[in-house]
């Protein structure tokens, strides 16, 4: 007899949680996602034309998650750098999932409320570190072992001065490392400015999880 | 039988700065142009939205009583996929009307034909029909991006027209919109009308209304406060004033001539009128 | 067309002419290997296969000039952080060279040359597609091939929205400069500056999202039933062949490498 509870339990889990996905997939979720994308790749020309070392292609993704949902969030980051892959830049896409899990984890909490309209600078601070954190976690491994470690891009630098200093115990590291300080400016930045935004949308908009 | 039924709807709003639907009784018959006035935030909008489906189906709030009926169809048995045969709405802004699905101005056209799944020999036909009536054949492999305002809101009344309906909402199509493509809009607008299509026009362009509406309806507070023959409804000048809209400036050159007792018999509503009225 | 500007270069070429689905199974191919294979001399192999395709396609001239542009810092990068300090401490430990505390390797060079060769393929496959592909015929004919209409919805609206919105932005720069907004000068500054400019381009976007919304409902987006199709890509014999041709190749490396003749 538990068995059987157990079993109608799992499938009403698996149910419940593939009409969230097709609730989250409304017409407006879709509608939302070029628009986010739209405004992840507008992030990142004005960081490059305002020369700043930043990315700040995750705020149309924070908005996507918080507007439409966790998923949509990750569908709105994961295509953003899916995109710009197969349009100019090629190393870019596999980075994607990193965008993409920004999505997923921004979306989650804002459900469950941590980091919302409502939150104080503190929490959207700490939500800010803990993307840099889980955005480092996923993008060091994949440059070390799938790139050797290399970006082409300033990060690389900090790298090369971490091993250097012949302090560290590995590459992996001073990767994590040198991406971690770019990360944490550049998410901490992000979720300021998507909570800003959010204070400023008028709650009708919002209620649309 | 009307093609259009409101009876005694009352919608309620979770949340927004337009007002709720207070109790709608209206009825608009095959055929007609009817202009819709009234300030912003009064509701001219949520009846627009109430005729096609986007109440209750899609907008954030709650019927609290009442029906509407459109061609036969009740708005809240049917979803705004079965309603969107009979009705088609045109929004104020062009460029939120492009799906951004098809690469040039034809496919675009077709996306609502694809949704529907109307076989490609008939979609040929029918997208090449409706873009010649709207006047946009010859651009029909262009990107709908790069073309002007007017042309886009020409593109959004021939995705609309491609499905056929019968009932035609237009919320202040030419808000965006230069004279020149306002008039463009007008005109194809009052061509579908006298083709059989009934037209329920949202703006502020009086002076058109005046020349092309069959019936004016004032709109106020979430409710018709006036509704009859633009003459009428038009040379009401306190009535406009009572509801914070302003009436058109020959009515009230009228009006301030008829104070001083050198004006006789109805107000002017076009310039034609008060060019008679004057001599 | 207002698609998203990409390197698209425009040829008459066999290249040029092949149904993307073919250049995109070349993709997946050095995807997996890059994932997968550890051998230099592939990376090197597959390298000069790409090159000689883009002359093939007629593009070899603009091929070889951006990719150095793009490889140059990569290969540099990659010398001197595998070179000098070799962190993977594979390969030989013969020291060719030596200065300060640090001592380059044969093993450290040969570790340099191997992420930059794997690196340069992932890159040169992908620039070959993008120099040599139609953006607008790659969704179509993806299209055509079964993808879902709602993906094929969303990559289409996302080519011609994002160029849209990027045009915003740099109206908004040039209108916030002119008002005196402060884009250069002192980091702080700028990074003030990013506010005011990405503002009003997320909430003027946002805003419009709900019309857009019910521009899609009422053209039936959420209609159940079968949808049909407008465009139809012509998929040539030739196209299908190549395509089954070059995805062969996963299955005959991951044979090759568990017999253990490749690595």
């Amino acid at each position: 007899m538990a068995r059987k509870t157990k079993i109608k339990v799992k499938m009403a889990k698996k149910k419940s949680f593939a009409q969230e996905l097709k609730k989250e997939f409304s017409t407006f979720g879709l509608a939302l996602i070029p628009i986010a994308i739209g405004i992840n790749w507008a992030g990142a020309f004005l960081a490059s034309s305002l020369k700043l070392p930043l990315w700040l292609d995750v705020i149309g993704t924070m908005i996507a998650a918080v507007l439409a949902g966790p998923w949509v969030g990750f569908v709105a980051g994961g295509l953003t750098n899916l995109v710009k892959n197969f349009t100019f830049d090629p190393i870019g896409a596999v980075y994607g999932i990193v965008n993409a899990v920004v999505g997923l984890v921004v979306g989650y909490m804002y459900k469950k409320g941590y980091y919302t309209e409502k939150s104080n600078w503190v929490e959207v601070f700490g939500t800010g570190l803990l993307l840099a954190f889980i955005a480092t976690i996923i993008s060091a491994p994949i440059t070390v072992y799938f790139f050797g470690g290399v970006t082409g891009a300033g990060a690389d630098l900090i790298t090369a001065m971490i091993l250097g200093t012949g302090e560290t115990t590995g590459l992996l590291t001073a990767v994590f490392g040198s991406e971690l300080v770019t990360d944490v400016l550049d998410k901490v930045l992000s979720v300021f400015i998507v909570f800003a935004v959010m204070k400023k949308i008028p709650a009708r908009m919002l209620r649309n999880k | 039988m009307a093609i259009i039924e409101f009876n005694d709807f009352k919608w309620h709003y979770y949340e927004t700065e337009e007002h709720d639907l207070t109790g709608v009784d209206l009825k608009i018959n095959k055929g007609e142009f009817v202009g819709l006035v009234g300030p912003t935030g009064s509701g001219k909008t949520a009846l627009c939205y109430s005729v096609m489906g986007v109440i209750p189906h899609l907008s954030q709030g709650r019927v609290l009583g009442g029906s509407v009926v459109v061609d036969g169809l009740d708005t809240q048995e049917h979803s705004i996929g079965d309603l969107s045969r009979s009705v088609g709405i045109i929004l104020q802004s062009p460029l939120s009307q492009l799906t951004g699905a098809g690469l040039t101005i034809e496919e675009e056209v077709a996306f609502g034909l694809e949704n529907n799944g109307v076989p490609r020999s008939e979609m040929i036909d029918q997208i090449k029909h409706v873009l010649k009536r709207v006047g946009l054949y010859e651009l029909r492999k262009r990107s709908p991006f790069e073309v002007s305002g007017g042309q886009q809101q020409k593109i959004a009344i021939a995705s609309v027209l491609a499905l056929e309906p019968k009932i035609l909402i237009l919320d202040e199509p030419t808000g965006y919109l230069d004279p020149g493509g306002t008039e463009a809009v007008f005109s194809l607008v009052k061509k579908l009308n006298n083709q059989g299509k009934t037209i329920i026009m949202v703006t502020h362009k009086l002076e058109y209304l005046a020349r092309y509406a069959d019936r004016i309806i004032i709109f106020n507070k979430g409710n018709v406060v006036r509704d009859g023959k633009p003459q009428e409804v038009l040379s009401d000048v306190h009535l406009f004033k009572a509801n914070n809209l302003t009436p058109l400036p020959v009515t009230r050159l009228g009006h301030a001539l008829k104070l001083k007792r050198k004006w006789k018999g109805d107000l002017p509503i076009t310039v034609k009128d008060a060019v008679r009225g004057l001599k | 067309m207002a698609i998203l500007q990409t390197n698209y270069v425009k040829r008459d070429s066999i290249i040029h002419s092949l149904n993307p689905m073919v250049k995109f199974a070349w993709v997946l191919v050095v995807v997996f290997l890059f994932l997968l294979s550890s051998s230099m001399n592939l990376f090197i192999i597959v390298n000069v296969i790409i090159l000689i395709f883009a002359f093939i396609g007629k593009i070899g001239k603009a091929f070889i000039k951006g990719l150095a542009f793009m490889i140059g810092p990569i290969f540099l990068f990659s010398l001197i952080i595998h070179g000098f300090f070799n962190p993977f401490g594979t390969g030989s430990q013969e020291v060719l060279f030596s200065f300060l505390t640090i001592n380059i390797t044969w093993g450290g060079i040969m570790n340099g040359l191997f992420f930059g060769f794997k690196i340069t393929a992932l890159i040169s496959v992908f620039y070959l597609f993008i120099l040599s592909t139609y953006p607008g015929r790659m969704v179509n004919s993806l299209r055509a091939m079964g993808l879902p209409y709602k993906i094929g919805f969303l990559v289409n609206a996302t080519l011609q929205i994002v160029p849209l919105m990027l045009r915003d932005a740099e109206t908004i720069i040039d209108a916030q400069r002119a008002r005196g907004l402060e884009t250069k000068g002192k980091v702080w500054q700028r990074f003030k500056a990013f506010i005011p400019l990405i503002g009003p381009i997320i909430l003027g976007s946002v805003m419009r999202v709900y019309e857009r919304t019910i521009a899609l409902e009422v053209r039936g987006f959420s209609a159940k039933g079968k949808k049909t199709s407008f465009y139809v890509e012509k998929i040539k014999a030739r196209d299908k062949v190549l395509t089954i041709i070059s995805l062969i190749f996963i299955p005959v490396y991951i044979m090759l490498r568990v017999v253990g003749w490749l690595s």
